[in-house]
Order: C-alpha cells, then sequence, then structure tokens
C-alpha cells in the first residue's frame, strides 16, 4: 500500500491558536475549544463565543463593553450569535507574524467575558490622532451631520457616534419596531461596527479597540474609524427618516416583524 | 405614462473623435433648468402661488428631426393639479456639466486647461432622474421652508406705454422693469471703484419686487433701489461681500419689510463694476472707428460672477447681474444678465420713471 | 443625554431670506463648518460652494472649526452665506 503523504497547507494562525487551546476541525478553516471558535470567511477572521448570549437583545446591554464583540442575529434560523471580526490585514500572512495574532487571540479571550483589562492603556492622544485624517469624527452626509467622540482612557479606547440624538416618546410603535429592524440589520450587516440604545432615548454606534494589543493599533484604529463613518454615514439618514420624518408614509404602516419590541 | 430617460453627456477632444469621457447629468445640474421651468411655464402662466416644490418633472430628450442626434431636451412639469407644462432647453444649458466633466480630464492628465473640448447630450431609456424639486418633503430634523413669491397686483400695460427700452428685447424672458432712480443709482455705485487707482470692483444689490398683472396673468419684475455693498473686500478683479456687507443689508431689508410701502421688496440681483479696458487693455481694432458700436468690452458675467449668483438666487429664477463696464474706445457700457437656456445671458429691461406702491 | 448627544436648535435663513431651516436637536459638539454644509444640503443650495455661518445676534461669521454650541446659544438666529465673491478675472465662454 502507498501512503500519500498531505499536500494541505497548515494556516500560519494555526499555531497561536493550538497554543490557547483550540483545535482546528475537519474543515480546516475552523478551529474551537470549550469557550470560542474561529473561522476564516471572506478574508475575515470571526471568533465566536459558544452557546447562547445571555443577553437576548442585540441592540441593548453592549455599548461600553470592551473589544469587538457584538450580537449579530443569524437571519434563517432567528439565533443570535456573539462574535468578534478581525479584518483581513490583521490575520497573519506567514508565520513569522503569528505572534502578534497570538496576542490579538489573547486580547479577544480576555475581553469575551465584557470586563476590561483596568491595567491596559491606549496610546496617547496625539499618536492616535496621527493615525487618522483631520476631522475623522465629524461626518456630514446630506442634510445630516454628526460628531463622533473618541473615549480615551485607562482600560478603554472607544470611537463613538451618536445616531440617533433623541427619540421621540410619542414615536408610533411601528415606526419604533422600523427603527429597530433598521438597527438590527445595520448590526448585522457590518463588521466590526456596534449599534446599541444608550438610555431611553439614544441610538449609538462604536468601534471598542479597548484592551487591544499596541502593535496592531495603528492598523485597526484607522480600520475601525473608517469603517465606524461608513455605518453611520449609511444608517444615520433612514433612521433620521424614520424618527422624524416619515409622517404619511404608508409603507411603513406594516410592521416588519410581528415579534420586535423596542 | 411618462416615458424615463438616462441623460449624460459625452466628452470628445476631437470634433469627431472617440468618446473619451461620459460625465451623468445630475439632480444638481437641472434645479436652474427646473427653476426657469417654473418661472416661464407656471408662475408667468397666472399661476404665481404654486410651489417649485410642487412640481413633479420629467425629462424628455429631443432629437434633431428625423435624427438620433440630441439637441437638447424638455422639462415636463406637472403640478399637484395635474396641471402640465414644458419648457426647452439647448445642450448649452448643460454647460456646467460639461465643465465638471472637463475638469476631471484634466485631473487625469488626458486635457490641460484652456484646451477646447467638444460635448453631445445622450439619453438612454432608463428609470430617469428625478430632478428634486428642492428639499423637505421629509423634515430631518428640521424643517425648510421658502417665501411665497406674494407679488404686487400692477397692470403691465401702462408700465409698456411709458417706459424706454434698453437692450435686446426678448418675449420668451420676464419682463423687467428699472426705475430711473434705481437704474442711476446702480450705475453711481457700480462704477464708483473706477475712480480709485488702481481701479476696484465695486457693486451693491438690486432690491425691488415682483409683480403680476391682474389681466394678462404675467409675472414681471420691478428694480426700485440699489443697496451699497458696503465694508465689502474690493479689488481689481473681485468684490467680497463680508459679513459686516450682509449684516448691513439685512438690517435694512428687515427694516424695509416692516414698511407698508416696501413690504414686498426682496433681493432680485446684483449689480458691479468691470472697471478695466477689455483685452487687457488694448487699443481698439483698426476698423473701430467705423464701426457705430464697439464689439469688445468688460460687460461679461465672469465664472466668479455665475457661480456668486447661482449660490446666492439659487431658486430664485427671476435674478439679475447687471454689470457696468468698459469698451475699448473707453466708453461706458453695461449690460444685465438673467436665467435663460438654464445660463445668465445678457437681456434687454425696460425703463420707468418712477413707482409707488399703491396705497403709500 | 449622553454629552455627546447634546443638542441645540435655531431657525437659519439665506442671504435673500427666501430659503428658511428651523434646525432642531443639532449636536452641540459638531463644528460649525459641518453644520453650515448640512443646513445648505437642506436648502438645496449648492454643494461646491464653501458656506459659512454668521450669527444674527452678535453679526460675527462662525469659526468652521469650533463646536457650534462654543459659538451660538439655542435659537439663535443664523444665516448662511456663500463663501464666494464676483469678479472679473474670468470670462464664462458662451
Amino acid at each position: 500500500m502507498t501512503s500519500v503523504a498531505s499536500t494541505a497547507t497548515v494556516p500560519p494562525w494555526d499555531a497561536p491558536l493550538q497554543a490557547l487551546g483550540l483545535r482546528p476541525l475537519d474543515d480546516d478553516v475552523a478551529y474551537r475549544n470549550g469557550m470560542i471558535g474561529f473561522r476564516v470567511h471572506s478574508g475575515w477572521g470571526t471568533f465566536e463565543a459558544n452557546g447562547k448570549p445571555r443577553s437576548r437583545d442585540p441592540l441593548r446591554g453592549q455599548l461600553g463593553r470592551p473589544g469587538l464583540w457584538k450580537l449579530v442575529t443569524n437571519r434563517r434560523n432567528g439565533r443570535l450569535r456573539r462574535v468578534f471580526d478581525l479584518p483581513p490585514s490583521i490575520l497573519p500572512r506567514d508565520a513569522s507574524i503569528a505572534d502578534r495574532f497570538e496576542a490579538v487571540a489573547d486580547w479577544v479571550l480576555a475581553t469575551s467575558g465584557g470586563k476590561a483589562d483596568s491595567c491596559w492603556s491606549p496610546p496617547a492622544e496625539e499618536e492616535l490622532e496621527r493615525w487618522l485624517p483631520p476631522n475623522a469624527l465629524t461626518l456630514q452626509v446630506g442634510e445630516t451631520a454628526r460628531q463622533g467622540d473618541m473615549i480615551c482612557d485607562t482600560g478603554r479606547l472607544t470611537f463613538d457616534f451618536p445616531v440617533v440624538t433623541k427619540i421621540p416618546r410619542d414615536l408610533p410603535a411601528l415606526r419604533r419596531e422600523w427603527l429597530r429592524e433598521l438597527l438590527a440589520d445595520t448590526q448585522d450587516r457590518w463588521r466590526m461596527v456596534r449599534i446599541g440604545l444608550a438610555g431611553r432615548s439614544e441610538v449609538h454606534a462604536q468601534v471598542d479597540l479597548s484592551g487591544a494589543p499596541h502593535e496592531v493599533l495603528e492598523e485597526l484604529v484607522p480600520i475601525g474609524v473608517d469603517t465606524l463613518r461608513l455605518v453611520v454615514s449609511l444608517v444615520v439618514e433612514p433612521a433620521d427618516f424614520l424618527v422624524h420624518g416619515a409622517d404619511g408614509c404608508r409603507a411603513l404602516e406594516v410592521s416588519p416583524n410581528p415579534r420586535s419590541q423596542i | 405614462m411618462a416615458e424615463h430617460w438616462t441623460v449624460s453627456l459625452a466628452l470628445r477632444l476631437d470634433k469627431n473623435g472617440p468618446v473619451v469621457l461620459r460625465e451623468p447629468v445630475t439632480e444638481a445640474d437641472l434645479v436652474d433648468p427646473l427653476s426657469e421651468c417654473w418661472l416661464h411655464s407656471v408662475l408667468r402662466r397666472g399661476h404665481p402661488d404654486v410651489e417649485l416644490e410642487a412640481l413633479r418633472p420629467n425629462v424628455v430628450p429631443l432629437f434633431s428631426e428625423g435624427g438620433t442626434t440630441c439637441v437638447g431636451y424638455t422639462l415636463e412639469v406637472v403640478d399637484s393639479n395635474g396641471t402640465r407644462a414644458r419648457h426647452d432647453f439647448t445642450m448649452r444649458s448643460l454647460e456646467g456639466a460639461a465643465s465638471r466633466g472637463a475638469q476631471r480630464l484634466i485631473s487625469r492628465g488626458d486635457m490641460r486647461q484652456g484646451d477646447v473640448y467638444y460635448f453631445e447630450i445622450k439619453a438612454d431609456r432608463g428609470p430617469g432622474i428625478s430632478v428634486p424639486a428642492a428639499s423637505d418633503a421629509t423634515p430631518l430634523a428640521g424643517h425648510a421652508s421658502t417665501k411665497p413669491i406674494d407679488p404686487l397686483t400692477v397692470p403691465i400695460g401702462p408700465l409698456l406705454e411709458q417706459s424706454r427700452t434698453v437692450g435686446p428685447q426678448d418675449e420668451d424672458v420676464i419682463k423687467v422693469f428699472y426705475t430711473e432712480e434705481a437704474l442711476a443709482r446702480a450705475e453711481s455705485l457700480s462704477r464708483r471703484g473706477a475712480e480709485s487707482d488702481p481701479a476696484v470692483e465695486t457693486g451693491a444689490v438690486l432690491l425691488g419686487s415682483l409683480a403680476s398683472c391682474p389681466s394678462s396673468g404675467d409675472l414681471f419684475l420691478l428694480v426700485l433701489d440699489a443697496l451699497e455693498a458696503s465694508d465689502a473686500d474690493e479689488q481689481q478683479f473681485s468684490l467680497f461681500y463680508s459679513s459686516n456687507t450682509w449684516g448691513r443689508i439685512q438690517a435694512v431689508m428687515k427694516a424695509m419689510q416692516s414698511q407698508p410701502a416696501t413690504r414686498t421688496f426682496r433681493i432680485v440681483g446684483q449689480c458691479h463694476g468691470h472697471p478695466f479696458i477689455p483685452g487687457g487693455g488694448a487699443p481698439p481694432c483698426e476698423v473701430c472707428p467705423r464701426l457705430p458700436v464697439c464689439g469688445r468690452s468688460s460687460v461679461f458675467v465672469s465664472t466668479d460672477d455665475i457661480d456668486w449668483s447661482r449660490a446666492v438666487f439659487r431658486r430664485q429664477p427671476w435674478h439679475l447681474s447687471h454689470i457696468f463696464g468698459l469698451n475699448a474706445r473707453r466708453e461706458n457700457v453695461q449690460g444685465l444678465f438673467g436665467l435663460r437656456d438654464g445660463r445668465l445671458l445678457e437681456r434687454g429691461f425696460h425703463v420707468i420713471r418712477d413707482f409707488q406702491v399703491e396705497g403709500t | 443625554m449622553t454629552a455627546l448627544a447634546q443638542t441645540l436648535r435655531f431657525t437659519a435663513t439665506d442671504v435673500t431670506g427666501t430659503h428658511t431651516v428651523e434646525a432642531t436637536e443639532v449636536q452641540r459638539a459638531l463644528p460649525a463648518g459641518a453644520v453650515a454644509r448640512s443646513i445648505a444640503s437642506k436648502m438645496a443650495l449648492p454643494d461646491d460652494v464653501p458656506w459659512a455661518l454668521r450669527s444674527d445676534r452678535t453679526s460675527v461669521f462662525l469659526d468652521d472649526d469650533v463646536a457650534i454650541g462654543d459659538q451660538i446659544e439655542t435659537d439663535t438666529p443664523i444665516t448662511i452665506f456663500p463663501r464666494t465673491h464676483l469678479g472679473g478675472r474670468t470670462r464664462a465662454e458662451v
């Protein structure tokens, strides 16, 4: 009998993931341990927490949590998933920079419990500002303008934009459902950006890089802010329309989803 | 059901050469033509109460007889009562879009500033351009509104009888009546800068009222005063209205609009001087002494004048630009420009001795 | 309301007094320049012209780069101006 040696290449993230206790599954693109799994899809690396998320509402209770964890909904079966997406440039191309990925994976695991590392400090604000183009936190899209914020403190580095500054108390229930549907859909479609309700009447979009290893921040900060700006520019006008301008729009008199509540 | 078209411009560097760029014609390119259509096909037809925002427009290409070459387009509009109107435009009305395409060619190195280029309209059946009738069908964190026309009711016949005409007359444009005093004041304020050394540009805003004839229903314009652009930054080839300039104009307008005699006054245009000899100061041509009129003058609307007017008088298609300049013989000449075919083109006007608002 | 979402309201008018916008829920932290562009968009004014805001109370142009909430109070009437000039330098092609 002749044995044939496997010619499949081992991906460069194999060693760092195995070092953290994740084992490859049969399909060679997924890894898993008791807590989380990892998979590469469309060039992005996605970590996913095992088991049912504690929260049932993807739009509540997520803002301000460290790292890029967010709740997304599987639209086919309605199942909630808790994921952490990494852009293609962060995944190692070869084993020589696999160490960097191990630090990233450490960050993912460390933040999976929802707690920040109180010993971690972000880079100096001046350095962060050098990584961003001028006026990166000011967004003007047609008639709508939004000012974002960089929250830079011990244990915290978050980029935040308000999407809706005030949901009126008397907003009709069906328009609230449509607003919720828009926000949840945006949350599901776009990686890295987390959308959530702040208090009773505000909607914010965030990219949270709290705890990230410094060696990847120079790459992650501009990617994160660019993605955040893109998502806010796409969602802010329809959100404003639903909150302020949709009077008389008959299409919105049909519920998007009888089970949704805001 | 109306057909819908998508319109773009094909640019060539050679008259018979290949198309080097297709530049889309956007909603913004059609704001001035739509305003003009509103003025001539709606307001001047006895409907001064119909707002521009109430019109639903459609762009229909115009083809040469028996041919496939698009020579222009018609803007068809329908108001909320279902009344239809239309107004034709040549392809020259899209020069702004062509210029934008030319800038793109320059940016990518396919053309240099000053090179000649050619453009034509291309029309394809498609979803069409929606041509927004301004903003605010949906208030987004705020509400936009536009001041109603509210014209004076003035019979036009007696004004035409007593007036003298200046410049080329055209029945297709809104009639303009200047009082003698307003015209003299506009010229004086515009030519003041010529007394400086070196000469600088000075000017004023033109104040007046829109009026509607009770018998014909036609809408026309009365220019009744000129208000100096004081505290402006006056330079040899530019005139910039400062914060103080506008502040004073606004204060005066507010005071005027609170008085019965001037309640309907609005800013209807601007005037300024081009106090320079055309052709860089070159002397008159050889045949000039034999000609009744010198053909070279500094009376023209510049690209800066067009951009300023487009910004200040958006969706006010009756607005005027009055330029006071010199010809090559160093004689004073002037020209009044108004919106026609989507562009500021020279036009004539009427001059009346005086005008008093009824009841004042 | 979070500090980021604190807002103000005002009425903005164009220089001819023809177009008016009642702006509500404008973030105080927004630079005046961004607010000017969004007001211009709402009035359907040309977007290839630089726009500036002027407080009708103080007669002062607002600084584009400074937060609008640091320059005006709520309900301050505002005028929007084009930062462009007249001038005979370049003849438009006819």
